[in-house]
C-alpha cells in the first residue's frame, strides 16, 4: 500500500529541468511553483529535489520546494517568489535551497534556506509581503506577515 | 486494523500537554520551567482556572499550546511596531490594542492577542508611507556564519538560540553557529603615522658594530587601543627585521645597520587587530665625524 502511494508522487522520467511530472491520473495537486529564476548572470546550476546531478539553470526556469540552486564565482541569478512577490538577489559563489511549504508545527514558516554565500532581498511592500531565511546558524524574517500569520 | 483505530482514537483522546507540580514547587517555578518566563502564572492561573498561585504538589496543571508561540511573536512585533512609532504620533488606537492584546495574552487568551497585537501593528504601520525592505545576508563557508545587514525599511528580526534581535537600517548583526546573534564590534582604524617623514634621510651615528641609532617612530593615537604593533622590514614586502609592540603611540626601535627601512603600525584592541598603516620609508645613514686635527706637540 505504501508502494501504491509513493509511485505517484515520484515524477520518474523528468529531466532536471522539467517541473516534476504529473500524473494525469493522480488525483495529486500539481505542484506549484515557490519562485523562478531571473536575470541569470554566468554559471548559474540547479538541481531538483528528485534529481541526483546539477543541470545549467536558464531563465525563467520554475523553482519547487526542496529545489537547489548555486552560482559559481562571479555569477548571479534573481529568485522571484511566486507568492507574494519578493525578490532575492543570489550572489556569486552560493548555493542555496527553496524551503518547503508544508508548515511544521512549533516552527516558522520558511521560504530560502543560504547553506553557503550571499542573498540581497527586496521586499517592495514589507507591510504586506514577507521572506523568511534560513542559515545554518539564524532565522531571518522580514516583512510584516510572517509574524502575524 | 481494529488496533490502528484504537490507537488513533485513543491518540485523539489523549490530553494536551500538562505538566505536574513538583515537591516544594510554587507557580512561579512552574511557570519559569515549562514557558521560560517566571512572570507567567497568571497565564497558567487562567489556563487552570486557578483562584491563587498557590498550587499543591502533584497538582497535574494544562499547559499553553502552539498558538502562545504565535500570540508572543505577535505581541513582541506590535511592541516594536508601536515603541519606534512613539516619535511619530503613534495613534491611540494602536496604543489602546496593544494594551488590550498584552490582557488577553496574561489571561491565555492567545487568539485574541494575536488579533489584538495584529490590529496595533496595522494601525501603526497604516498611516506610514510603505518603505521596500532591502537586507543581505551572508553565510560563510566554515561553518556558517551568517552575517545580516539592513539597508532601509522596518527592522528585520534575526533569530537564533532562542534569542530574536530586530535589526534596523544601518546595522548589522552577526551570528555564529549555536550562539545568538550579536551586534559586531566596530574594527579599530588603523594608526596614522607621523614621524619621521616618508622617504626622510637619518643621519645617525655608528656604534662599534656600525649600527645606527636611535630612531623614534610616532603615529597618532587610536581610541580604544591597548597595545601597538610595530613592524620593520628592510624592503616593502619583506619580512619584519624588527617586530616590537607599544602601549603609547611612539616607539624607540634598536640600533640597525645603514640602509633603507619600511614600517608598519597596527592597532590592537577589545575587538581585534586593526588593518596595518600606511607603509613608511626611511633611511639610516651614518653621520659623518667632522676631524680637526690641530698642529701642536702631538702632531
Amino acid at each position: 500500500m505504501l508502494l501504491a502511494l509513493a509511485l505517484p508522487a515520484s515524477p520518474l522520467g523528468c529531466t532536471a529541468e522539467d517541473a516534476p511530472a504529473v500524473p494525469t491520473t493522480s488525483t495529486t495537486p500539481a505542484p506549484v511553483p515557490r519562485a523562478h529564476l531571473r536575470g541569470l548572470k554566468g554559471n548559474v546550476q540547479i538541481k531538483r529535489s528528485i534529481a541526483d546531478e546539477w543541470s545549467t539553470a536558464s531563465d525563467g526556469v520554475p523553482l519547487f520546494e526542496n529545489d537547489k540552486v548555486r552560482t559559481e564565482a562571479g555569477a548571479g541569478a534573481d529568485l522571484v517568489f511566486s507568492g507574494n512577490g519578493s525578490m532575492v538577489h543570489l550572489g556569486g559563489d552560493s548555493l542555496i535551497g527553496i524551503a518547503e511549504t508544508r508548515p511544521r508545527p512549533g516552527r516558522p514558516r520558511t521560504d530560502l534556506t543560504v547553506l553557503r554565500g550571499r542573498i540581497d532581498a527586496e521586499l517592495e511592500r514589507p507591510s504586506t509581503q514577507s521572506l523568511s531565511v534560513n542559515t545554518p546558524a539564524a532565522t531571518i524574517q522580514a516583512g510584516r506577515e510572517i509574524v502575524f500569520q | 486494523m481494529k488496533t490502528a483505530l484504537l490507537l488513533l482514537a485513543w491518540l485523539s483522546a489523549a490530553p494536551p500537554d500538562t505538566t505536574v507540580v513538583g515537591p516544594q514547587e510554587s507557580l512561579r517555578e512552574v511557570a519559569e520551567r515549562v514557558l521560560g518566563d517566571a512572570n507567567a502564572t497568571a497565564e497558567l492561573r487562567a489556563l487552570n482556572s486557578l483562584s491563587s498561585d498557590a498550587v499543591a504538589p502533584g497538582t497535574r496543571l494544562k499547559l499553553p499550546g502552539q498558538e502562545r508561540g504565535l500570540a508572543l511573536k505577535a505581541l513582541e512585533t506590535a511592541r516594536t511596531l508601536v515603541a519606534q512609532a512613539k516619535g511619530t504620533g503613534v495613534l491611540p488606537e494602536a496604543e489602546a490594542r496593544l494594551s488590550e492584546a498584552e490582557v488577553y495574552f496574561r489571561t491565555a487568551r492567545y487568539a485574541q492577542a494575536s488579533e489584538a497585537a495584529n490590529a496595533a501593528g496595522t494601525l501603526v504601520s497604516g498611516g506610514r508611507a510603505p518603505h521596500p525592505s532591502t537586507f543581505s545576508v551572508h553565510v560563510e563557508p566554515d561553518a556558517g556564519t551568517t552575517t545580516v545587514s539592513v539597508t532601509r525599511g522596518p527592522p528585520v528580526r534575526v533569530e537564533a538560540e532562542g534569542v530574536t534581535r530586530p535589526v534596523a537600517p544601518g546595522e548589522t548583526v552577526l551570528v555564529e553557529k549555536g550562539r545568538p546573534p550579536v551586534v559586531p564590534a566596530t574594527p579599530l582604524a588603523p594608526p596614522q603615522p607621523e614621524q619621521p617623514e616618508q622617504g626622510a634621510v637619518l643621519k645617525r651615528r655608528a656604534d662599534a658594530k656600525g649600527h645606527l641609532g636611535p630612531v623614534k617612530l610616532t603615529w597618532a593615537a587610536v581610541t580604544g587601543v591597548e597595545r601597538y604593533e610595530v613592524e620593520v622590514a628592510r624592503d616593502m614586502q619583506g619580512a619584519a627585521v624588527v617586530t616590537q609592540t607599544a602601549t603609547s603611540p611612539e616607539l624607540k626601535l634598536p640600533v640597525l645597520p645603514a640602509g633603507r627601512y619600511w614600517w608598519t603600525v597596527r592597532a590592537v584592541g577589545a575587538s581585534g587587530r586593526s588593518e596595518p598603516s600606511v607603509v613608511r620609508r626611511f633611511e639610516l645613514v651614518p653621520e659623518r665625524l667632522k676631524l680637526e686635527v690641530q698642529k701642536g706637540q702631538w702632531q
